[in-house]
């Protein structure tokens, strides 16, 4: 029985979809029982009659076909194959009937059962039941119009009477045979079939109960997301400096503006003004969503903290933010840090310190200084003591001059053919827009970022910081 | 009691059970009562409230107040909309009415808080951190614009054509048109970054970037970046109320530059009707921004004005908005 099943499945490895099995085992079935009863009859012919040499000859060649149909099944002509079986049976028919004497041949009823055989390999049953009548009308024709004809073919097979007998017992032998064979076929492909349908089913129900669970566990997981990013964004906004207190810097003219993107990111900036000390900072905390506007929370908390209590000292205000930001991010077990850069204003002199995005200056001539903070610091929350990498720098704006801070995501924005905007375009955008006021240069800023990032989403925070000595 | 006074408390009366009706429909419309409400499919009282997590109580005397306006059935507890219902419903096929109806939920904030409204460079849209415009536009600006579209359709907007428009917030105008029709190229100019991004991340959801683009553009400083006759066709609607008087007119005459085939722009005339009158004084609350509706002189001047910008112009009128609004559509010959 393994050896029939595997004859029977001849094929199905080059199978597309499951669906196709049934059809390829009831073509790879008709095929191996034709293939069967031609050898058989052939022998039988071939032992038990006289000049039998055409009868079998035709039944060498039937079963040389058969045979060569279950090879091209198994290399995957199935199609064919289906199509074509039908037809070499029909024309075997033909020659076993007329060499058996056509209208007394038994053979003639097996014409019969071509429209059952044609169910069986699914092509055109009305097309075979078409070529069964032909047949027979052609057998008739041949037989009370054309007898010398017939007696002419008859005469090439040679076939005694006890041959015509025996051809005949073989035949009313095959009818039946044939047609139980077929219905079993397609009885059993179709419970097979069914069962398998069935597994699929349960396969499919199992396999949408997970998709189920997994969907809800994602909307969970989304929607808890999208509530720690909501908070994320409100933390990161609600501590942004308002107007009317950046308002209150009389000999500095600033203009801030942050645009978080979907993933908020930590973009920090503050103008905090503490009687004549004015303490600027922007900086950017590591990742994305709740713990980086945590982190970013935390870092204006302290900076705040230490601009009321008047500590000014660049090194001083550094050396504590690191601290408490390390502290804090190793008790929620985060990896975060940030980048800072801390400004501190008073007198009319600006002293930086920290490691942020350099920092551009353009002078009222015109002139741009690109000031790089890499030496001015280190990341903050990385290291318990960053005191040895912390540096400080001074510049004075003259009356017109402009000082420009941003976060990364303006230099890392794209455009359509994912070129970033870079610090040259900074550089040249701020220049168009020089001589306008701090805010209106920041509007200008953004819709020249907009419109050159396209399509381009903003995928990393926008921060902007102006500031325009009065 | 003179006949004065009796004619006089009569109209107090009338138009204070209006507004009081209005009111209701309003709270109907915020509490998504509108959304849920079918002509053809009846919900009970108990599964509408369930749905929303209201207070069946209250579903119920709100029930009753429209099913008393005519607005609801009420078949056994079985609720569903009437045709009037329907118009100023989510699915109302008249969408200008039902932006009407939904602006009153803004008015009513903006005049809730007129002792801070009222005041120098205050508004609602202020008190609340800008934070309105975000539902203002779906739920107002879209559904007054959404109306304009046939009338644009009626002219020869040919394949391919580009349209430009002009204080496109988040775009959804730019989509509604692109639906009627899909064969032009859009591109939408706003200031606000935030409104353009959201119109962007919409695009691109919609898979339509290849047919609309989305500008950051100040309407009055920026306008002159656009060249003549660089779009087909440039739209600017219900945006001329936001726009400096004293820039308005040569807005109209750079949108007319820019545009090779023709602009439509509308005109809100606050002066013949109650809704115009007090329209315009609660948008004033409302926006900071809003610099008013027009006066009967004020748009007869542009009328006689646009002749004189270019003479190969033809000028069509439409009323649009229920009569409040007319829609000019200055085509180049």
């Amino acid at each position: 029985m393994e050896i029939l099943e595997t004859i029977l499945n001849l094929g199905s490895d080059k199978l597309k979809n499951s669906m196709s099995l049934r059809l390829l085992r009831q073509v790879n079935g008709l095929n191996l029982f034709y293939a069967i009863v031609a050898i058989s009859t052939g022998v039988l012919i071939g032992v038990s009659l006289p000049n039998p040499e055409f009868l079998v000859g035709v039944q060498i060649v039937a079963t040389f076909i058969y045979t060569g149909s279950l090879v091209m099944t198994s290399r995957g002509y199935l199609d064919t194959v289906r199509k074509s079986t039908l037809y070499v049976f029909e024309v075997q028919m033909i020659f076993a009937i007329l060499l058996t004497n056509a209208w007394s041949s038994a053979a003639l009823f097996v014409v019969s059962v071509y429209p059952l055989l044609a169910a069986l390999v699914e092509v055109s049953r009305f097309r075979h039941l078409l070529i069964s009548f032909m047949q027979v009308i052609f057998f008739i024709s041949l037989h009370f119009f054309f007898p010398e004809l017939e007696n002419l073919v008859l005469a090439f097979s040679h076939l005694p009477p006890s041959g015509t007998a025996i051809f005949t017992v073989i035949t009313l032998l095959i009818i039946p045979f044939l047609s139980a064979v077929i219905i079993d076929i397609i009885f059993r492909e179709n419970l097979l079939a069914r069962k398998k349908q069935k597994e699929l089913l349960n396969e499919i129900t199992i396999s949408n109960r997970k998709l189920e669970i997994y969907s809800e566990r994602l909307r969970d997981e989304s929607m808890r997301l999208q509530a720690e990013v909501n908070i994320a964004r409100k933390i990161q906004t609600m501590v942004l400096p308002s107007v009317e207190e950046i308002e209150l810097v009389d000999s500095l003219e600033i203009a801030c503006m942050m645009i978080p993107a979907d993933e908020v990111g930590g973009d920090y900036y503050d103008v905090i003004k503490i009687d004549d000390t004015v303490t600027i900072g922007i900086g950017d905390v590591t990742g994305h969503g709740l713990s980086s506007g945590i982190i970013m929370l935390m870092a204006q908390t302290v900076i705040r903290t230490l601009a009321e209590m008047k500590v000014s000292d660049p090194n001083v205000l550094m050396n504590v933010v690191n601290r408490v930001l390390y502290a804090n991010i190793k008790r929620i077990k985060e990896d975060r840090n940030m980048t800072l850069a801390l400004l501190t204003y008073r007198d009319g002199r600006f002293v930086v310190t920290g490691q942020h995005e350099s920092i551009i200056v353009l002078r009222n001539s015109g002139e741009i200084e690109v000031l790089d903070t890499m030496n001015l610091g280190f990341y903050v929350g990385l290291m318990p003591d960053i005191s040895d990498k912390i540096d400080q720098l001074a510049l004075t704006l003259a009356s017109g001059d402009l000082m420009v801070l941003y976060s990364d995501g303006i230099t890392e924005a794209e455009n359509d053919r994912k070129i970033q905007f870079g610090q040259d375009l900074i550089c040249s955008t701020i220049k168009k827009y020089q001589k306008f006021p701090a805010a209106k240069i920041i509007n200008k800023f953004m819709k020249d970022l907009f419109n050159y990032m396209g399509d381009s989403l903003v995928l990393d925070d926008i921060s902007l910081v102006v500031i325009k000595q009065k | 009691m003179t006949d004065d006074i009796k004619t006089n408390l009569g109209e107090i009366r009338a138009f204070t059970e209006e507004t009081w009706k209005g009111l209701a429909i309003a709270a109907g419309h915020s509490a998504g009562f509108f959304n849920i409400l079918k002509v053809d499919t009846p919900i009970s009282v108990d599964d509408l409230a369930k749905q929303k997590g209201y207070d069946v109580g209250k579903v119920e005397k709100w029930i009753s107040f429209a099913e008393g306006a005519g607005i609801v059935k009420n078949d056994n507890r079985k609720i569903t909309l009437t045709t009037k219902g329907l118009l100023i419903s989510s699915g109302s096929p008249i969408r200008d009415i039902l932006a009407f109806v939904e602006g009153t939920t803004y008015f009513i904030k903006a005049a809730g808080s007129a002792e801070t409204t009222f005041k120098v460079n205050q508004s609602f849209d202020k008190l609340s951190d800008g934070k309105i415009s975000k539902d203002y536009q779906p739920r107002v600006s879209d559904n007054l614009s959404a109306a304009l579209v046939t009338h644009l359709k009626e002219h020869k907007l040919e394949d391919n054509d580009k349209l430009l428009d002009f204080g496109c917030g988040s775009g959804s105008f730019l989509r509604k048109l692109y639906e009627a029709i899909p064969t032009l190229f859009y591109t939408g100019v706003d200031v606000n970054l935030f409104s353009v991004e959201k119109g962007k991340k919409e695009n691109i959801a919609l898979g339509l970037t290849d047919r609309i683009k989305m500008l950051v553009g100040d309407i009055v400083e920026d306008i002159n970046d656009f060249p003549d006759n660089s779009y087909e066709w440039v739209t600017f609607i219900n945006v001329l109320h936001f726009v400096p008087l004293d820039k308005r007119n040569i807005l109209i005459h750079n949108l007319i530059r820019i545009a090779r085939k023709g602009v439509f722009f509308n005109l809100v005339e606050a002066e013949s009707s109650m809704i115009g009158l007090a329209g315009n004084m609660l948008m004033h609350l409302l926006w900071s921004d809003f610099t008013g509706f027009y006066t009967k002189n004020e748009i007869q001047q542009i009328f006689a004005d646009l002749p004189k910008i270019n003479k190969n112009i033809s000028v069509q009128t439409t009323s649009i908005l229920q009569g409040n609004s007319i829609l000019v559509s200055v085509l180049k010959k």
